[in-house]
Formats: C-alpha cells, sequence, structure tokens
C-alpha cells in the first residue's frame, strides 16, 4: 500500500551544478534576496499605509464593520441641505448591552406608528464600548457627516468606577485603536493610553506583527487560536441590533452570571462613578450640544444580583452622578434597569431575543415616544 | 517527592555597571527572532563585512566582541565568566600542546575537564544534589532547615547555553590530548569558537576541528551562501514563531496542571508538545546556522526530519545531531560502544542516555527521560536482533505498512518520553496548586493520559493544533521524499524571493502573544 504515490514518490536529488552555473546561481541568490527583501518590505508599508489612512479598517474593525453599516441609512447623513422629508433620527451609542437590547429597526417602526412621522433608528452599540470608546465613536461619527437628531447615550455603571487606576475600559479600549490625534482627547477625560508603537515605524515596518490578531480575525478566522472572534459572534442586522439567543436555561445563566460577575469582580468592591468614564460621558453630551443633537441617558437592564455586587454607596452615588449630568446638559435620563426579567436575560445584562424585543417596547413606548415627541 | 528547594533562579541577576545596563535595554532577549537582535546582528554584519578581507583577524575580533556584548547583555558577569573559562581553556590546550610527557598532557586535560564540568555542576546541578542531601538528612531525621530560608534569594540562575559551551570545550580538550588536532595558537580564534554567538546559547555544539579551520580562511561575501542563510534564518523563525509558540500555548496549561483536564485534552496536549519541541529547537537550530551561514561559517546540521525515524537509534541520528554524536564519541565510545558483548554495549548505551538527560536538566524527571530513551535503545537493539533471524518478520517491517507502522510506533514511543521531559518549578503564589516537582507532573500527566478522567476539555480550539500538526507531517514528507529540493531548484528567483517574504510575513502573522524563549536555551 502507498500513500498519495503520485505526492510522495522519491524525486529525483539535484544534480550537482557544474562550474559554468555558478555565475548563474549567483543570480538567482541575489534575485530571490532582493525580491523577498523588497516584497517583505512593500506589503508591511502597504499595509502599514492603507492602516493609516484607513484604506483597510484593521485600526479599528468594529467601529469601521459598524460604520459601514451606518453608511447604508442615508438620514444619517443629512449634509448641509437636508431633505425636507428626512425621517427624524435616533442613534443609541453604548456598549454590549446597548447592541443586545435595543432592536433599532422594532424600535423604528413603533416610533413612526406612535408619532406619526418616519423616525429611523440605529444602535451603534459595541461590544467592550464604555463612555470612552463612545464619545471617541460620537466623535469620529460625526467628522464623518453622521448628523443624527436624536443620540442615547447609555451609561453603564461599572464603567464609572474611579476607585482602580486602571480604568475598565482599559481592557477594550487598547490604544493602538484610537487614531493619534485621539490619544490626547482620551487623556484629557483622564483615560491613560501610552503611545501605541502600531502608531510609531513599526506600524509601518512590522503592521502584521503590530495587527496580527485582527488580520487573522478578519480574513483567516480558521486559523485563531482560541476560536474568539473579535465581535465576539456579536453579528449585527442592518439596525445595528445584534440579536442573542431566545431562550437562557437557569444553569445556563448561572454560569454566564459567574463569568460576569468574575469579568467585573475588580471594580465592584469599593465601587465609586468618579472615574474617566464620567468625564467621557460629560464629553458626549457636550458633542451632541455642539452637534445640535438632543441627547439623553439610559440605564440598561441589570437583574439578578446585579446591584447587590456593586458597594452600596458607590450605587448611591452613581444616580447623583446621573441626575447631575442630566441636569448639567438639561437631557432625561432613564432607568430602564428594572424593565426586563432576570429569565429575559442571559447573564444579569445582555438581554434574550424575545427579552430585548419586550425591553424595545417599553424603552420605545415609555421613554423614547414621549421624549422625541415632546417639546425641545 | 520533596519540593524542589534549590530550584534555579527565573531570570539573571541585573549588573551594577551602567555600560552593561544600557546595553541590556538595547537587546533584552538574546533571542534571535527578535527584533532587537536582528538590528544589532545587521550592524554586526554590516561592521564585519565592511572590513576588509585581508585584514581577517580584525574581522575574528569583531565577532568576539559582538559575541561578548550578546552574552553581556543578558548578563555581564556571566559573560565574563565564559570568557575567563574560555581562557583557561585555552591555555591548557597550549599547555598540552607544550610538552610531550604523556601523564603532564592527560592532568592538563582532566584539569581542563573538571574545570568545565565544576563550572557545570555549580550553576547547573548545585540544587539538584543539595536538595538531594537536604532530603537524605529529612529522612534521617536531621532536617537542617532549609525550608525556613528565602530559597529565591539564594537561587542562582543557569547560564544560558552553558551546557553547550562545556561540552564544546570538554572536546577541543579531548581532541587536542588525543592529539585529533593541535592546540589552537591564536587567542581570538579560540574566543571565536566557544562564543560564536549564532552557537553560542544553544549550540549546535561545534567540534573544535571543523570551527578553528574555518576561521582561518578568509571570507569573502557570497550571495549563494548569504541565500541560505536567510533562508535558513526566515524557516526557522516560522517554526518558532508560528509552529512552536502557537503549539506552546496548547500544551503548557496542560503539562502544568494534567489533573484539571480530560484524557482527550492531555493526549492532544503531548502531541502539541512532541511538535512544539521539534520545531522550537530546529527552529533555533536553523536560525543558528542561518546566522552563520551570513558571516560565512557552516555549522552542523542539527535536525533531519527526525520524526520520519524508523526506529529509536535513527531517531537518536538525527535529533540533535550534534549531541548525538558527541555523546556518541566523547561517552559511548570511550566506554566501550558496540564492541564488548551485548550486554557491555547494552550498559554502555544505558550510561550513555542516562548521563544525556541528566545534560538536559538537573532533575529527575530529565534522568528518567534518558533512562527512558536507553531503555527503547536497548529494546529496539535486541528486537533488531530478533527480527535478523526471522526473515518473515524482518521482510513484513521492511513493506510500507510495516515501515508506516515502525514510524508511527518510534513516534509514539519519543512522544510519551516527552512528558517526562519537565523541569522543576518554583511555587507560584498565584497558583498554590501547580505542581512543582517535573516527575511527579509527568506521573500526573501519565495517570491523566492511561485512565479515562473527565476533566477541562482543550483550552483552546483543537482545530489549530489538527492544521499545525498536519502541516509538520506534509512539510515532512515533502522533504524527506526530495519534492521539495525538487520545486526549489525550478523556482525563478522572483517566486523564490516572494516565498521568502510569504514566509517572514506568515511567521510574524502567527506569532502568538505570549511568544516564548526557546525550551533548549535553559540547557
Amino acid at each position: 500500500m502507498r500513500l498519495a504515490p503520485s505526492l510522495f514518490r522519491r524525486f529525483p536529488s539535484a544534480a550537482p551544478r557544474p562550474g559554468w552555473r555558478r555565475a548563474s546561481n549567483r543570480r538567482r541568490a541575489v534575485g530571490a534576496v532582493a525580491a523577498g527583501c523588497v516584497l517583505a518590505l512593500a506589503a508591511q508599508l502597504g499595509l502599514g499605509l492603507a492602516i493609516r489612512a484607513e484604506v483597510s479598517p484593521l485600526r479599528d474593525p468594529v467601529y469601521f464593520d459598524k460604520f459601514a453599516l451606518l453608511r447604508t441609512h442615508p438620514a444619517f447623513f443629512p449634509g448641509p441641505a437636508p431633505a425636507a422629508d428626512r425621517p427624524t433620527t435616533l442613534l443609541l451609542v453604548g456598549s454590549s448591552r446597548t447592541l443586545n437590547a435595543v432592536n433599532a429597526r422594532r424600535a423604528g417602526d413603533d416610533l413612526t406608528r406612535r408619532l406619526g412621522r418616519p423616525v429611523e433608528v440605529f444602535n451603534f452599540g459595541q461590544a467592550g464600548a464604555g463612555p470612552v470608546t463612545n464619545a471617541v465613536y460620537l466623535r469620529r461619527a460625526t467628522q464623518a457627516g453622521v448628523k443624527p437628531d436624536f443620540v442615547l447615550v447609555e451609561v453603564h455603571p461599572v464603567f464609572l468606577a474611579g476607585q482602580r487606576p486602571d480604568p475598565p475600559e482599559t481592557r477594550w479600549l487598547l490604544p493602538f485603536r484610537l487614531r493619534p490625534d485621539e490619544l490626547p482627547v482620551v487623556r484629557g477625560m483622564g483615560f491613560p493610553a501610552a503611545d501605541p508603537s502600531a502608531h510609531g515605524p513599526r506600524g509601518l515596518l512590522a503592521p502584521i506583527t503590530e495587527y496580527r490578531f485582527l488580520i487573522l480575525d478578519r480574513y483567516f478566522p480558521f486559523l485563531l487560536m482560541d476560536n474568539k472572534r473579535l465581535n465576539g459572534g456579536h453579528e449585527p442586522d442592518a439596525h445595528g441590533f445584534a440579536r442573542l439567543q431566545d431562550v437562557s436555561t437557569p444553569p445556563q445563566r448561572a454560569g454566564l452570571m459567574r463569568i460576569a460577575q468574575g469579568q467585573y469582580a475588580d471594580y465592584f468592591a469599593g465601587f465609586r462613578p468618579t472615574g474617566c468614564g464620567v468625564d467621557a460621558l460629560r464629553d458626549t453630551l457636550r458633542q451632541c450640544r455642539a452637534l445640535g443633537a438632543r441627547a439623553a441617558l439610559v440605564l440598561m437592564p441589570e437583574r439578578g444580583g446585579w446591584e447587590a455586587w456593586y458597594d452600596a454607596e458607590g450605587l448611591r452615588q452613581l444616580d447623583a452622578v446621573v441626575a447631575g449630568l442630566a441636569a448639567e446638559f438639561g437631557v432625561p435620563a432613564f432607568d430602564g434597569r428594572k424593565w426586563v426579567t432576570e429569565d429575559e436575560t442571559m447573564d444579569g445584562h445582555h438581554l434574550t431575543g424575545p427579552g430585548a424585543d419586550r425591553f424595545t417596547d417599553v424603552l420605545a413606548r415609555d421613554a423614547l415616544a414621549p421624549w422625541i415627541g415632546g417639546p425641545r | 517527592m520533596p519540593l524542589s528547594l534549590f530550584a534555579s533562579a527565573d531570570a539573571p541577576p541585573k549588573t551594577d555597571w551602567p555600560y552593561f545596563q544600557k546595553l541590556a535595554e538595547l537587546l533584552p532577549e538574546p533571542f534571535f527572532h527578535t527584533s532587537n537582535f536582528l538590528l544589532f546582528f545587521l550592524a554586526v554584519l554590516a561592521v564585519y563585512w565592511t572590513i576588509p578581507r585581508r585584514w581577517q583577524m580584525a574581522r575574528i575580533w569583531v565577532l568576539v566582541v559582538a559575541s561578548f556584548h550578546f552574552y553581556a547583555a543578558w548578563s555581564a558577569e556571566l559573560a565574563f565568566l565564559v570568557t575567563a573559562t574560555t581562557l583557561a581553556d585555552y591555555l591548557f590546550g597550549r599547555l598540552m600542546d607544550a610538552t610531550d610527557r604523556q601523564k603532564v598532557r592527560r592532568a592538563v586535560m582532566v584539569t581542563s575537564i573538571g574545570m568545565n564540568l565544576s563550572i557545570l555542576c555549580y550553576f547547573k546541578y548545585r540544587g539538584f544534589f543539595l536538595n538531594e542531601l537536604h532530603d537524605l538528612l529529612v529522612a534521617a531525621g536531621r532536617d537542617p532547615g532549609y525550608a525556613r530560608l528565602d530559597m529565591k534569594a539564594i537561587a542562582l540562575f543557569v547560564p544560558f547555553g552553558i551546557s553547550f559551551y562545556t561540552f564544546e570545550a570538554i572536546s577541543y580538550a579531548v581532541d587536542v590530548y588525543r592529539r585529533k588536532i593541535k592546540a589552537e595558537t591564536s587567542l581570538p580564534r579560540f574566543l571565536l569558537f566557544i562564543l560564536f554567538l549564532p552557537h553560542l546559547v544553544s549550540g549546535p555544539i561545534v567540534r573544535a576541528g571543523d570551527f578553528l579551520t574555518q576561521t582561518r580562511r578568509p571570507k569573502r561575501w557570497n550571495w549563494v551562501r548569504v541565500q541560505v542563510g536567510v533562508q535558513l534564518l526566515l524557516m526557522g523563525a516560522f517554526k518558532k514563531m508560528a509552529i512552536a509558540d502557537r503549539m506552546a500555548v496548547f500544551c503548557d496549561p496542560i503539562f502544568h496542571e494534567p489533573d484539571r483536564y480530560n484524557t482527550g485534552a492531555v493526549w492532544m496536549a503531548v502531541l502539541a508538545y512532541s511538535i512544539r519541541i521539534y520545531c522550537d529547537f530546529s527552529g533555533y537550530s536553523d536560525m543558528a546556522v542561518g546566522l552563520a551561514h551570513l558571516l560565512g561559517y557552516k555549522l552542523t546540521n542539527n535536525f533531519n526530519m527526525p520524526y520520519l525515524s524508523k526506529n529509536v537509534g535513527e531517531f537518536w541520528r538525527r535529533w540533535h545531531i550534534s549531541l548525538s554524536s558527541w555523546l556518541r564519541d566523547y561517552l559511548f565510545i570511550p566506554l566501550g560502544g558496540s564492541r564488548g558483548s551485548n550486554l557491555a554495549t547494552c550498559r554502555n548505551l544505558m550510561i550513555t542516555m542516562t548521563l544525556g538527560g541528566l545534560w538536559h536538566g538537573a532533575a529527575w524527571s530529565f534522568v528518567l527521560w534518558g533512562v527512558a530513551h536507553g531503555l527503547l535503545l536497548v529494546t529496539h537493539r535486541q528486537f533488531a536482533a530478533f527480527a535478523k533471524t526471522r526473515p518473515a518478520l524482518d521482510a513484513a517491517l521492511q513493506t510500507t505498512v510495516g515501515t508506516g507502522f515502525r514510524i508511527l510506533l518510534t513516534f509514539f514511543s519519543v512522544s510519551l518520553c516527552w512528558v517526562l521531559f519537565q523541569p522543576d518549578l518554583f511555587p507560584n503564589p498565584q497558583k498554590p496548586d501547580l505542581i512543582l516537582n517535573g516527575f511527579e507532573r509527568a506521573l500526573a500527566m501519565y495517570k491523566q493520559m492511561f485512565g479515562l478522567h473527565m476533566g477541562l476539555p482543550l483550552p483552546l480550539h483543537n482545530r489549530s493544533l489538527w492544521y499545525t500538526a498536519g502541516f509538520v507531517l506534509i512539510c515532512h514528507l515533502l522533504v524527506t521524499r526530495g519534492a521539495w529540493q525538487w520545486v526549489y531548484d525550478r523556482l525563478p528567483a522572483p517566486v523564490l524571493g516572494a516565498g521568502y517574504a510569504a514566509c517572514l510575513c506568515a511567521a510574524m502573522l502567527l506569532a502568538p502573544d505570549s511568544g516564548s524563549s526557546f525550551i533548549y536555551f535553559q540547557f
């Protein structure tokens, strides 16, 4: 029995090269080494430049992918002379809580019906996006021509934690995801962002190393070792909403709750909403005001013992912080923490599909419709 | 098994000299696949080839100074130690050559070997022997109370490559004594023989006869040689970064805490470890040989598709060739080799392999690894003799199926032995359940492998493991059957260059975040 004889047959060994071939060997060696150097350098430089010029989305794929989705909704890009029949636009910014909780198409339809005029809603929630990320993303989006009429800004309590020197968002908002001109902005909010090596010469000469996980994630996901995609399996629909599974069993939920608690455990103990997240929220609200967009704050659902994980004094301070921001900018604040049951969540803060539908309905009916339909 | 009281330190002591502190910042790791090393090497290469050919000695000095700095960046004190012992070995060689009196020559050789082995024992085996002494005293009811000391504070760091350059120095002393070679008269040439940076920290173990002759030949810039060097460098980097380091992510957690994982996961970790250790060390060797080529030197090839060996004897002719040939020439043959009775040959094999195991690491796990390989060699020897008297069995073993079976059996046996190939660890406060003793960890691995145990699955997705295993197997087959060379000879230069660029990019792309050091650096 022979295994694939045609492929693995013994190949004749190379004959010794006669003297007259030495020169050609030399030429071949020079050519191969030179071509290798030029091609390797060209590949690195080309990729580096493409990333810097944002021709390639590798600098921050989660943002650029979501933004590409938003581009398919021209109502959010009114330009200098918006059409008279342009629908009212509502942009939701927040973390995966928002991403998985607000079915934007459903909310848009509901609001359109309730208000009697077209309303278009887009869910710009991103996995791992805290207030600093949201402030950066809103800045990028507005620079690219996005001008929503209304902006609903999520307040994720854990992301406001300031009792530790490392804000929780540092786990996700890695500095190489930021543009160089965004570094001083986030530092100004108090977010610790060191100069990433990708912004220096390494970003041009060795971008394949600098961005290797993002390249694998995007183009060769089968080579990812832990099979964990960057978006965490959150594939959004055309309106930016990522629907999770319909049912979560109690054992499944208990396991996921343990993971969620472990993920933020360092920030629950002695929780104080005094971190850079508060400044970032303030920055976001300031941007909305400058843009002429009406903003509102929202606390997304937290069930199944989340309240007990926080330091009680910290929670009291959180209410004061949210109320203070609302008063400072004259914006409403919606507290949706108890709008769903524990059974409607996967892990106490990410909603199941039906949970998201119900939350969306409550949000549209009790909060968004009165707000959007009400006086300025 | 007791706690490893005198385990080796994790890192070398920090130097007090500002010059070397600055050097350490520039070259923080003595690893060939880091960008800092490549920049350093490019600078050395530029200076080296700028010096005119007729100034060969100046070029040698450049390499000596560069090699010293390469080592000193990691530990200045130990770099001076290596240089001092090299100087002593040089003087011992000159002394041996200066006299014809056999007794004096013998005494000098013994002194040279004794000095090298003493330093090796002090740094590498001191902890091992003190541990055993401690345990004996405790067993005898006389606890010396070492457990109350801060063992981390008194732990020594094993100098990188100490086992390699010790063997090079010993082989030099023996060869000069046997008059196989003349003692080197030029100090810089001798310094280069030991300190030559491509082989300094992890071999290949070079022989003085091979290397010193090369130092006498004036080097010309040779593009074909440069091409070979670049090719080996890229291949080595790919093996290390894209295969070995990825496999480490699979197997390290399981090798550290085997009792937490299920049987299937532990078997897969063993497969991953077999691939890892091969690609790690052969990748390093390829890079070392490639770097040497760029400087105009040729080092011994250390690996030759060892996992396609048909028996353990062949495996040792293809695995770490420079060590196995050293053990053969300077231990096995002086012990009597295979010239005596069958029993004597088996004894010599066992002694050679046991000491070979101890050479790899100061722990019982390494000794037992050597013993296991000795037993495999003895078993194979007996079986080969038995098969020779049974023509039908012999013929069946030579068929394609028989050959495939022998290859699989050899790989399986070697992989089982790799489980023993584990160092002792220091206690880790973050992981109190960690099994510190290498041998105990190996036993826990075997327990999980040969009993049906439930537990955690493989920590990462196993698809990547299968792709890598398949890739390594296909490369082995292509190279062994000559297809690789056949294609290589016919590729036009630009395509070959594109292949080099692709290899570099793939190595950079597939390197996991936790790039580890080379396994063989600890030996």
